[in-house]
């Protein structure tokens, strides 16, 4: 689906279109800025408390109506956070966090009316029950993908509206009178807290270990697992953080309101104008929900005044004009200039010298558990066999990889090589036959658990985290499990042993093909594997690539990797790298040996070569077989 | 006996299912876009038939008239607003989810502002048909008929003519039928805008048979989005199984357990339909 939509969305950018031409100077940039950014925490804090401190002296000095209009746009702020979390950062879009809104405002006034809880602590404690409730939410609705979670999320909202509806505990649908005074004064504080604390959640999300996790998953959720993160965690952490905020507001508003009802705290609309703020601001960026939320709060705040009919309309008017011209928000706009880019993640700012990295990391290496490095064999692939549909994509497959062992793959397009590669790592199920890795079997155990186990791959088509620097990309896979002074350390050894110094902070959606092929490798070794799958790492390489690639081959028994094995077509680069070399054909192992063996077995040279040619010297064909 | 009755019901309410969903699934299959507008498209065109039936139109004169209006308002939202919108294949698939949940918007308040927000239906058709121990109501049968009518004429269209071969290689590979020469751009219009227009021609069975208002839309988007994807988003026949299924569903559980229940079935069935089988009920398990 991805695939199709990929290229109408290319054929459509050729047309020439007013709408096209003022898109295409608008196109977001990527949020990863290719220079580091010159901003420091504390004028940026510095910045965030003039804005704060201006904010509250005229929403609180005001009238009673400037008052109200300023809980609104704290309100919307909060919740643009908060959504900002689980769509922005995270990238599943949900139209139903009202859902969690409406949970905290029943909770409050259910507290305040049932035990007399001051309407504070009732909000919190609501706000901490909607966190509590999101965990097994978050579990279930977090499997569904894309256009499912987010219609998911929806009907789940319209779901719990419709059974509270019927409920004479929670009003049923005449709805609760919240008893209390009118205070606006401590409400807007209040709100104005969450506000800055959704803030300060979003601020940690653009440059934590975690909000790269979160990012990680955004971009290609299915590589994210292959570096190691455990991305169920991660997508069920960030959707209780962004349940959280709604629900503190929602029960502070319902006290503020002093009576709720279903349709009113689970207003869809809410959602819809929430989606709205953030997405004219800038989806996924730290300042973008912000300015989202007060301008376009104020702007509707005006609409509702001058055209109430039509408020709808208009914000749907808005969305529309948003998509087409400011596809990447008002921060968007301003990133042009340089202004507000996401700051990105970079370590060090020197990185120390190679053999400095090697000593450190060599100290913090702890070596594996003894009883299993005995065994000589890492991994075991018994009769494995691999069906999609009807379709025999592996027979019967037998592959072993000894440690200290180097081995290369090689046949024809469709003779299963990938196929195999997937199976190990966990990515397709076998139908049958057994995997052994390390001692263990691989079946059934998630993808990102055998990365921290040491099973690390590269995918056969580059597939870089795209809104992250090569710096990201590499700190991110280095991150699996150790600490984050260490992961740096990795990071930067890895850098300098694939010459990725000078362009470490370029996003990585910009990279030449052989850049991202060596990005792909960066980020298996970074994990730090004592198996590392390398699928077609030296396709479209130049000489020189080749040369740095073959390097890090040979090095890489040296810094704890056990063992290497690669699909390759470049033959000439593997001939002197291999211990062993596989042929497969048709889903099945032909013949395995020595290279200058196997590249003189007349079977090999058929299949690569067709029949009649000579068998002259094994080096001599190899140096010709560069399909 | 009341049971078979309910169950044949469902069934037939099936069949309206399966038209308010045709389009929907044409648009996603064509261009890869889930429409949240469409239910918008169903309400509006239901209502233009109330309106016209007001003013002494025939419901089946105002059908054509509504359905050529809806593929003229599709054609031109196609044109202005989806067509536009450009980004990697990531960004638009969110950025038309966006757009067309804001034309929803749009769309909806206009209704409003033009019909109310009073459920509206027209008393057509009300007399009752007795089949052997069974009684059907006429606009419902009549409703089914023309549906299927319907559905089989885009059946035919999508698998006899050139138009609709193109448009199903579109679907199938749009970088494929670009290199035949189909121009993409012009089969995104027609496809856009015969969505809107089965949409259109939905709304005028819907509101023979119950009562419709403007803000009902997302409902309807939702029931539609529910057949499609119990069927595999972007599958016909799978598309057919999921509206007998919604509709049986729905009318059993509203006998059984009211009128609650009835409203929240189909999330719930999107829920778990979703959560086990992804890629819909006629799935092969594979990969």
């Amino acid at each position: 689906m991805i695939d199709d939509t990929g290229t109408t969305a290319g054929d459509r950018g050729r047309h020439r279109s007013l709408g096209a031409v003022l898109a295409r100077g608008m196109r977001p940039r990527h949020t990863g800025g290719r220079l580091p950014s010159a901003r420091s925490d504390g004028t940026q804090g510095l910045v965030l408390v003039v804005l704060v401190a201006a904010f509250l002296a005229w929403g609180l000095l005001g009238s009673l109506s400037t008052n109200q209009l300023a809980i609104d746009i704290a309100m919307f702020v909060a919740l643009a956070y908060g959504f900002n979390i689980i769509s922005g950062f995270t990238g599943y879009i949900s139209f139903g966090q009202v859902v969690f809104f409406g949970f905290g405002a029943f909770a409050t006034a259910l507290l305040v009316i049932h035990l007399d809880v001051p309407w504070f602590l009732a909000a919190v404690l609501g706000g901490l029950g909607a966190a509590v409730v999101a965990v097994p939410i978050g579990a279930v609705m977090l499997r569904l993908q894309g256009i499912y979670f987010a219609l998911g999320m929806f009907g789940l909202a319209y779901v719990v509206s419709l059974l509270l509806s019927q409920w004479e505990f929670t009003g049923g649908s005449t709805g609760l009178v919240v008893p209390g005074v009118i205070a606006q004064k401590p409400v807007l504080l209040s709100v104005t807290g969450v506000a800055v604390l959704a803030f300060a959640v979003n601020a940690f999300m653009a440059r934590s270990p975690f909000g790269l996790r979160a990012m990680a998953v955004r971009d290609d959720e299915q590589v994210a697992e292959a570096v190691g993160v455990a991305t169920t965690r991660v997508k069920v952490m960030a959707f209780v953080l962004s349940a959280l905020m709604p629900a503190l507001v929602g029960g502070m508003v319902a006290y503020n309101r002093g009576f709720i009802d279903t349709s009113t705290v689970f207003n869809p609309a809410i959602d819809l104008q929430v989606i709205v703020l953030v997405l004219a601001g800038g989806i996924g960026t730290l300042w973008g929900p912000l300015i989202g939320a007060v301008l376009l709060t104020l702007i509707s705040d005006q609409l509702a005044t001058a055209l109430p009919d039509y408020q709808l309309a208009l914000f749907g008017v808005l969305i529309v004009l948003v998509t087409i011209f400011l596809p990447g928000g008002v921060v968007s706009l301003v990133n042009r200039w340089g202004g507000l880019r996401r700051e990105i993640v970079r370590g060090t700012a020197d990185l120390p010298t190679e053999a400095e990295l090697e000593r450190r990391l060599a100290a913090a290496h702890t070596p594996r558990a003894n009883d299993r490095a005995d065994d000589p064999d890492l991994l075991v692939c018994t009769d494995v066999g691999v069906d999609f549909g009807g379709v025999r994509a592996l027979r019967s497959v037998d592959f072993t990889v000894r440690r200290g062992q180097t081995v290369f793959i090689i046949g024809a397009n469709g003779a299963g090589k990938t196929t195999l590669f997937n199976a190990i790592a966990g990515a397709v199920p076998p139908s049958k036959g057994t995997i052994v890795f390390d001692g263990r079997p691989v079946h059934g155990v998630p993808a990102h658990q055998l990365a921290r186990r040491g099973l690390a791959r590269t995918f056969q088509i580059p597939r870089p985290f795209a809104s992250m620097t090569v710096w990201e990309n590499v700190y991110v896979a280095a991150l699996g499990g150790r600490h984050r002074r260490q992961a740096q350390e990795q990071a930067a050894w890895v850098v300098q042993v694939l010459g990725l110094e000078e362009i470490r902070f370029a996003a990585s959606d910009t990279l030449a093909v052989g850049h991202r092929r060596m990005v792909e490798l960066a980020r298996a070794l970074a994990l730090g594997p004592s198996l590392i799958l390398l699928d077609e790492v030296m396709a479209g390489m130049s000489e020189d690539e080749l040369e740095v690639v073959r390097d890090a081959i040979r090095r890489m028994p040296s810094f704890g990797v056990d063992a290497v094995a690669g699909i390759e077509h470049v033959i000439k680069a593997i001939v002197d790298l291999a211990d062993e070399i596989v042929v497969m054909d048709r889903g099945s192992t032909i013949i395995s040996g020595e290279p200058t063996e196997i590249l003189r077995h007349p079977e090999v040279i058929r299949a690569y070569l067709g029949t009649g040619v000579g068998l002259g010297a094994g080096t001599a064909v190899a140096g010709d077989v560069t399909p | 006996m009341t049971y078979v009755q309910v169950v044949l019901n469902g069934i037939l309410l099936g069949g309206f299912y399966l038209l308010m969903a045709q389009g929907l699934n044409l648009v996603f299959g064509v261009m890869g876009i889930v429409n949240l507008a469409h239910g918008a498209f169903i309400v509006l065109g239901g209502l233009g038939v109330y309106s016209l039936y007001g003013v002494g139109v025939n419901p089946f004169l105002g059908l054509v008239i509504v359905m050529v209006a809806g593929a003229a308002l599709g054609a031109v939202i196609q044109w202005a607003v989806i067509e536009r919108i450009h980004g990697t294949a990531r960004q638009h698939e969110l950025l038309t989810l966006m757009a067309t949940f804001g034309l929803s918007y749009i769309l909806i308040n206009i209704g409003q502002q033009a019909w109310g927000s009073d459920y509206r239906t027209i008393p057509f058709l009300q007399s009752a048909v007795t089949v052997g121990p069974f009684r059907f109501s006429l606009s419902l049968l009549v409703g089914v008929a023309l549906a299927a009518a319907i559905t089989l004429g885009i059946a035919g269209w999508l698998t006899r003519t050139r138009s609709g071969k193109s448009l199903r290689a579109q679907a199938q590979s749009p970088l494929g039928a670009g290199a035949c020469g189909i121009n993409p751009r012009r089969l995104r219009l027609v496809g856009f805008s015969v969505g809107a227009a089965v949409a259109a021609a939905a709304g005028m069975l819907l509101v023979m048979t119950q009562p419709i208002a403007p803000q009902a839309a997302t409902n309807f988007t939702i029931v539609a989005f529910v057949v499609i994807a119990l069927g595999g988003l972007g599958d016909y026949k799978g598309a057919a199984l999921g509206a007998v299924l919604v509709g049986v569903v729905q009318t059993v559980s509203g006998y059984q357990l009211g009128a609650v229940v009835q409203a929240a079935a189909p999330y719930l069935m999107l829920i778990l339909v979703m959560l086990f089988r992804p890629a819909g009920l006629l799935s092969r398990k594979a990969s």
